[in-house]
């Protein structure tokens, strides 16, 4: 597979990400070795193996409220806090 | 006192016979650590004393603690602890305190455990040399210009150099068992689901596991005695009933263990191949009975663990969005902004690479080429353990195909930190439990053997790898005395 510009672009807009020209080289260089690597899963025939529906039953809990951490706590560890809520740049005109 | 030298249990057992204090043993190991191997994030010094203060008081007031109560001991910077940095050994979460701490670390603080500090590790785990840690490499106790491997390598590097008396790791293909098998100590990836992954920070949710990293299994059966079971915070969490009380005997008869002959082929190291058979020689004479597997699957399971994990970590990462937590970028001026610069400015470029990794199998016209088909792999490596798991108790591997490597030496191949992981990210892709235990030593570098059982069977593996340790002194060798720093 070739990881060219028009590919990184694209993954770097769906990831939110922004490589500069020599970061986003190196990466597309070495997507490029490992997507090579990867295409070895093509040549296994899987038998038409369904998903994977082993993992056994999730359990379930009842929904109990229970006292949880404070609006305080939770926003200490943020950048931009205002009136107890987290700001960002202004979204709407 | 050789107090270097001393199991997290031998330590505990003076700690309550009045041989030693708590104060005195966490002062030491602060005085101990070496600046240069670089094996810890955060130390906490002050606070580290404060707590052994408190824990000898404990012990003192006869309170019902634990074995390994007083004992200091580090966890592996992805371990969430409330109020003290979590950083993941990287810059997007520099300066992160969490408000909360994980189910492990609240565990061990009950049952009297000393927290000396956070241990550096691979950026977001994602590594296995420890070089992409944003505070730079750990350095190997054996041979300082050897990777400690990754990415739980300062949890290894600090066990191995007795800068803790045991840590707690994080394994998801292989985090906890690769830097053991390099360092020369013993670890165990558990069984998916026996431990509550509650403040871990995610990096790969279906393969992720917290295990111990310690200097034998016997501590880490206790340690995993501690920190197992069902947690209401972690809806993966099960009962892990498990019962090591048959476990110290010595004795492995009537125990079968399966070789599978797909992992002795030319990548691996002539003298990990030498030590590793010696091993599996020793557990023969033990009592135990050698049969040879076929498991052909096992040659795809980088590949599956390589699109699964970075698929998962794609996914886990987007939660990094300069808002909440984490690094944030004032000059953004707008939303977009406000997440690609804080991304892009906090996630150094092997995690920038592998969250673009993921985005390509997970999207339109690659999915099901590399993320389905990954899958469906996966599907079929389980298969193939549970038919080994009919003709045999245990399965015995090298941990790693070679041992510790150069630093810096595979900085340009992108493969090779993965095919690291050829024997190890089965266990992860098939929620299996695996113990990594020092099997003798190549050119003055230990190896490890690597044990896998069958789920929720952590006893049988390690009642086989404590008869083997009780048998031999691999893990009882010190980095002063083969070659490493002198103590």
């Amino acid at each position: 597979m070739t990881v060219d510009d028009k590919l990184m672009e694209r993954l770097e807009s769906l990831s939110r990400l922004k490589l500069d020209p020599g970061q986003r080289r190196e990466t597309a260089r070495r997507l490029e070795v490992v997507m090579a690597y990867l295409d070895k899963l093509g040549e296994l025939d899987t038998g038409g193996a369904t998903l994977p529906d082993e993992g056994g039953v999730c359990p379930l809990r009842e929904d109990v409220a229970v006292e949880s951490f404070s609006r305080e706590d939770m926003l200490a560890v943020a950048s931009n806090t205002e009136d107890g809520f987290f700001t960002t740049p202004r979204v709407v005109g | 006192m050789d107090w270097r030298r001393w199991t997290a249990l031998e330590a505990g057992e003076r700690i309550r016979r009045g041989e030693v204090g708590c104060v005195e043993l966490t002062k030491q190991i602060l005085d101990a650590v070496d600046p240069e191997l670089n094996a810890w994030a955060t130390l906490l010094g002050e606070q580290a004393v404060a707590q052994a203060e408190d824990a000898q008081k404990r012990i003192r007031a006869g309170e019902d603690l634990s074995p390994l109560a007083g004992v200091p001991m580090g966890l592996k910077d992805n371990i969430c602890t409330k109020g003290v940095q979590t950083a993941c050994g990287s810059k997007m979460l520099e300066g992160f305190a969490p408000p909360y701490s994980a189910t492990v670390a609240r565990r061990l603080e009950r049952a009297g455990a000393v927290l000396v500090g956070k241990l550096n590790m691979d950026e977001f785990a994602m590594g296995g040399s420890g070089e992409t840690s944003c505070l730079g490499p750990t350095g190997n106790p054996w041979d300082r210009e050897k990777t400690p491997g990754g990415s739980s390598g300062g949890c290894a590097a600090a066990v191995a150099a007795g800068e803790a008396f045991y840590a707690l790791g994080s394994d998801t293909g292989g985090s906890i068992r690769q830097p053991c098998s390099f360092c020369g100590v013993t670890g165990i990836k558990p069984t998916y689901g026996a431990v509550s992954r509650y403040g871990l920070v995610a990096f790969a949710s279906s393969l992720d596991q917290i295990g111990p990293v310690a200097r034998d299994v016997r501590d880490c059966a206790e340690i995993l005695r501690i920190i197992g079971g069902a947690d209401s915070r972690d809806g993966t969490s099960v009962a892990a009933n498990w019962d090591f009380a048959g476990c110290w005997s010595g004795d492995v008869a009537g125990l079968t263990i399966g070789l599978p002959k797909e992992c002795w082929g030319p990548e691996l190291q002539e003298g990990v191949k030498i030590r590793v058979m010696e091993a599996a020689r020793q557990l023969e004479d033990l009592g135990a009975r050698l049969t040879e597997v076929s498991m052909p699957m096992l040659d795809y399971a980088v590949a599956a663990y390589c699109v699964i994990a970075c698929a998962e970590a794609s996914s886990n990462l987007a939660r990094y969005d300069g808002i909440r937590y984490g690094h944030s970028a004032p000059e953004a001026d707008s939303l977009e902004d406000v997440y690609i610069l804080a991304r892009s400015q906090g996630f150094g470029l092997e995690v920038k690479g592998r969250i673009l990794l993921g985005t390509l199998v997970l999207s339109e016209g690659y999915s099901d080429a590399y993320y389905s088909k990954a899958l469906q792999a996966q599907k079929l490596i389980r298969r193939e353990f549970d038919t080994a798991f009919q003709n045999c108790d245990i399965l015995l591997t090298p941990c790693v195909p070679t041992t510790a490597y150069a630093l810096g030496s595979h900085a340009a191949d992108p493969l090779q930190n993965y095919l690291g992981d050829r024997y190890t990210s089965a266990a992860n892709l098939a929620g299996l439990p695996a113990v990594a235990a020092p099997c003798g030593f190549d050119e003055g570098l230990p190896v490890g053997m690597q044990l896998l059982g069958r789920a929720m069977d952590e006893a049988t593996l390690v009642r086989a790898a404590h008869a083997y340790q009780l048998a031999t002194d691999h893990h009882k060798q010190h980095p002063g005395e083969v070659g490493g720093r002198e103590l």
